[in-house]
């Protein structure tokens, strides 16, 4: 059993202590996953609501699983309950992403982060677990809840999308 | 191997997903395309992109998540705990005799043993709270109601002329059992986070 899952069973088994380790070892992976997927919603908000609603099912979690994958798969739900009800909110979600690119120190990163938003929902998600959480195929598609094959394509295609906007966007600006 | 079935293979080949077999065969694709070396090395740059990001400010949720499953945040430091304990020892002191003579008031004995009860299961509460303060929220519904009648029937009683202010001032030390229950209990920050505004 990893640490992240030994501390998530203790957790369950009402060790507090365990429980805020947990939320410490994780909550980096839980709001990157949802500053990115989340859409116009506030990254800090739907990590909040993550965390509540796996405190809710952590009594039926079982140490077979890896706790991380249980738990960021909460997050891509949350992530994706919001979105559908962010579907109103298309204002906000230009102003959100306009404070976003302001400041950051290096450019590379924020064109990078600023055209990953404008690629297809499921490729965006496969190039996040994958690449700034770091999951394998393996356990990305067990958070995703699709084929290991799937999310080796859509990580490859995401990658393509990433290249040809970032290409693009250079010779607009040339 | 087709040049689209190559861009798949270089994508798994930079996570380390690829088969030993499929590692070989994009190998000697690789060999004889030049497009797709050059692909390479571009995904193979924005990897490191993505790998080298600066980082995120990513606010703790663990302080906010903790008092959401109601860890009480004690109030009030050590002193509440003496102060408690020496509550709790004087009422066990002034309500013992209580309990085995049943009485210090004219006769009715068996009514006093059941108060002698009454106080003492509130001394016996107070010196757990003492013990384990994170416990001290549940004790404030018994402790404020039993406050709050010995504390009306004696202004009751003393208004009726049935008894002395200097007799019945003892209950003071109930109601100051009641209120270190709250302070120790972080009843004060439960009502600050209240009204406070929810932080962004
Ligand atoms: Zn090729």
């Amino acid at each position: 059993m990893d640490s992240v899952t030994a501390l998530a069973v203790a957790a369950r088994d009402g060790d507090q202590k365990a429980l805020e380790a947990f939320v410490r070892a994780t909550q980096a992976d839980v709001w990157r996953l949802c500053r990115y997927l989340g859409d116009a919603w506030n990254a800090d908000d739907l990590a909040q609501e993550t965390y509540a609603r796996a405190l809710r099912s952590l009594h039926r979690f079982r140490q077979d699983g890896s706790a991380r994958a249980w738990l960021l798969t909460i997050a891509r739900r949350t992530c994706a309950d919001a979105t559908r009800r962010a579907i109103r909110h298309r204002r906000f979600l230009e102003r959100e992403r306009a404070t976003v690119s302001e400041g950051a120190p290096d450019s590379h990163w924020v064109e990078i982060e600023g055209v990953l938003a404008d690629i297809a929902p499921e490729r965006r998600e496969a190039f996040l677990l994958t690449q700034l959480v770091g999951l394998s195929y393996e356990e990305a598609a067990a958070v995703a809840g699709c084929p290991v094959g799937t999310i080796r394509s859509r990580v490859a295609r995401a990658r393509e999308d990433l290249m040809q906007s970032i290409d693009g966007d250079a010779a607009e600006t040339a | 191997m087709d040049c689209d079935r190559a861009h798949e293979l270089i994508s798994a080949e930079l996570d380390g997903e690829n088969s030993e077999a499929e590692s070989t065969s994009l190998a000697e694709h690789l060999l004889g395309c030049a497009d797709c070396r050059a692909r390479q090395a571009e995904l193979e740059q924005l990897r490191r992109r993505v790998m080298v990001r600066p980082a995120e400010s990513i606010p703790d949720q663990a302080s906010l998540v903790m008092r959401s499953v109601g860890v009480p945040d004690l109030g009030g430091g050590e002193w509440v705990r003496y102060a408690l304990f020496v509550v709790a020892a004087t009422l066990l002191l002034l309500d013992l005799p209580l309990l085995f003579t049943g009485s210090d008031t004219d006769g009715a004995e068996h009514l006093g043993r059941h108060l002698g009860a009454f106080s003492m299961a509130l001394a016996l509460a107070l010196l757990y709270v003492a013990w384990r303060p994170e416990r001290a929220i549940g004790l404030i519904p018994m402790a404020a109601v039993l406050a709050a009648t010995l504390v009306v029937t004696a202004v009751i009683d003393i208004a009726l002329g049935r008894s002395e202010v200097i007799t019945e001032s003892y209950h003071v030390i109930e109601l100051a059992g009641l209120v270190l229950l709250w302070v120790i209990s972080g009843g004060r920050q439960r009502l600050r986070h209240r009204f406070a505004p929810i932080p962004r």
